[in-house]
């Protein structure tokens, strides 16, 4: 056995370093890129490092470029949805998880049934909607769109989290006199935070990101996010032949998620196991 | 008592969520059923309703199978790809080894990267003359192998699939290791004292143990898959030739650039069927005996 567990060991060891160290150097390799200017960019070999790496083109993406715009748009963006989603969600989540009502179950198949439900089947439709409601082009409008497309996946996830919590707390608050909507905000809410902590992360992750609808909904470049800012400076780059500016843009896009992801990843990955295949 | 109290909470709780999910998830999937039967232009209220007009047209449509083929292959390929890679990398980050926390954020990072940045990452990855790929391969002396990766219809849909299974990689590997983390380490054990390489072990106990996960997993795979758009958009927008070009692009040039707004619906209705009746299918056709553990 020992023989067979260390020739595997290296095994493993030379899979992981080949996949994650091509993953790795292709993020490096646009890191460098970014550094470089224009003109080097164009004339070198492109796993020359920059001569004169310089973080002026990180600079003039942020400003001239508007990537620091796209990200407030962002920023804004992500905070509303993820806040209402993720308060609407809790809600519902509550009394489907733990009231007896009639049409239970049919609300929780209703709500469930939007994670099948793809961006193509409802791209006409909604377009119109929100030409019809005066939301198109609006980052409100964007908004409403997000917390609705991410709704299924956060009652999906608290549904099973709010059974699992025990009865008798909610008897013993209710013995001294609480009333159900204190019970909820009160002994409810407080214990649910790791599942809400989770389904924040992940819309976070969903929100920030998302480029489809976005596209579809928005036209002026100055509610743009960040997916479709930085498709907007592609297809300019191709004309105007600033590449490395859209490099900077891309790494500085990057850094906000991964951060998140770095420091929470634990919590992120145990909020998708729990609500998919485990809950 | 409680139970009394707590019904009053059900309106209003549920009121909120309904409504927004109702106007902007329900209403226009609902619409879209209805869409699909009309002869809408998109720009007066009035639709009149052509009965199967749309779908009758749609089956007479080549570039509507042609995508329709680029979508599964897209599926295909990037499945043979994507789950022998999960497997494997879910596989080696469950061994206890030296810096496998890192490894794991390697795998999930490009999680947290928008597909538009990844694509463009990508995008100059491939690019023919300033690409990373084919200056490493004039770097190793493999030059006559450098070639246009997204230019040519041979290479495009592979090197687009490529992206796409570097992106979500993580998620399933995350699901799979989670289903590894699960097997009784006891069976596994016994099997190694039986004589069983770590390879031997993992095809003959780990992997009957995993298969359930495993196969909703692919369902994951099969259903966004088919739903692909933005890779595509953000790299070739469906070029060339058409030959990278999904049903998801169909639709949305079919209604933004044709403005046949009615018959695009009917062609994302015809998709979401194939989608619910692919995934049916294929949830029957894998099913095993589900092996207790």
């Amino acid at each position: 056995m020992p023989r067979s567990s260390a020739l595997s060991r290296v095994g493993v060891y030379v899979v992981l370093l080949l996949y994650c160290g091509s993953s790795v150097s292709a993020f490096l390799w646009m890191v460098s890129l970014s550094l470089k200017s224009d003109q080097e960019f164009i004339s070198t070999d492109p796993l020359a490092l920059p001569t004169a790496p310089s973080l002026a083109s990180y600079g003039s993406a942020w400003v001239t470029a508007g990537v620091g715009e796209f990200f407030l748009n962002t920023v804004l963006v992500t905070v509303f949805a993820v806040g209402i989603s993720v308060a609407v969600s809790a809600l519902a989540a509550y009394v489907l998880a733990r009231v007896e009502f009639p049409l239970r179950g049919l609300f929780l198949f209703g709500f469930t049934a939007g994670l099948m439900v793809p961006g193509f089947l409802i791209l006409v439709p909604l377009y119109f909607l929100m030409r019809d409601l005066h939301l198109l082009g609006t980052l409100p409008g964007l908004v409403m769109v997000y917390v609705a497309i991410t709704i299924p996946f956060d009652v999906f996830v608290l549904v099973p989290f709010f059974r699992l919590l025990p009865e008798e707390l909610e008897e013993a608050a209710f013995a001294e006199g609480a009333g159900p909507i204190r019970i909820f905000t009160a002994v409810m809410l407080p214990l649910a935070v790791p599942g809400l902590t989770s389904v924040v992360l992940l819309n976070i992750l969903t929100t920030w990101n998302e480029f489809f609808f976005a596209f579809v909904l928005l036209s002026d470049k100055s509610v743009f996010t960040i997916p479709m800012g930085l498709q907007g400076l592609a297809v300019n780059a191709a004309y105007s032949a600033k590449w490395v500016e859209l490099f900077a843009g891309v790494i500085l896009s990057m850094i906000p998620v991964l951060v998140m992801f770095a420091v929470a990843q634990d919590r992120i990955t145990r909020g998708m196991t729990t609500g998919g295949l485990k809950g | 008592m409680l139970a009394r109290q707590r019904r009053r909470l059900v309106l209003p709780f549920l009121a909120p969520a309904a409504t927004i999910y109702g106007i902007f998830l329900l209403w226009p999937t609902l619409q879209a059923f209805v869409t699909a039967f009309t002869d809408w232009k998109g720009v007066t209220l009035d639709k009149s309703f052509n009965g199967l007009g749309n779908f009758e047209h749609l089956a007479r449509d080549p570039l509507f199978f042609k995508t329709l083929g680029t979508t599964v292959a897209l599926v295909l390929v990037g499945g043979v790809i994507l789950f022998p890679l999960a497997l494997t990398l879910a596989f080696a980050t469950s061994e206890r080894i030296r810096g496998r926390h890192l490894f794991r954020f390697v795998v999930l990072a490009p999680l947290a990267v928008s597909v538009v940045a990844a694509a463009v990452l990508w995008k100059f990855v491939y690019d023919p003359n300033l690409g990373l790929l084919n200056g490493v391969l004039r770097a190793v002396g493999l030059r006559d192998l450098s070639m246009p990766w997204l230019g040519q219809p041979e290479t495009a849909l592979i090197a687009i699939a490529i992206v796409i299974v570097w992106q979500n990689v993580g998620i399933f590997v995350v699901f799979l290791s989670a289903a590894i983390a699960n097997v009784p380490s006891d069976l596994k054990e016994a099997a190694q004292i039986d004589g069983g390489s770590a390879l031997q072990v993992f095809r003959h106990v780990t992997f009957p143990l995993i298969w359930e996960v495993t196969r909703i997993l692919m369902i994951l795979w099969i259903v966004s898959g088919l739903q692909e758009f933005v890779f595509v958009w953000a790299m070739t927008k469906g070029g060339p030739l058409n030959s990278t070009e999904t049903v998801g692009i169909f639709v949305y040039m079919t209604a933004f650039q044709g403005k046949a707004w009615a018959y695009a619906t009917a062609a994302g209705v015809v998709m979401f069927l194939l989608m619910v009746a692919i995934s049916l299918f294929f949830y029957r056709v894998t099913r095993r005996d589900v092996v207790q553990y």
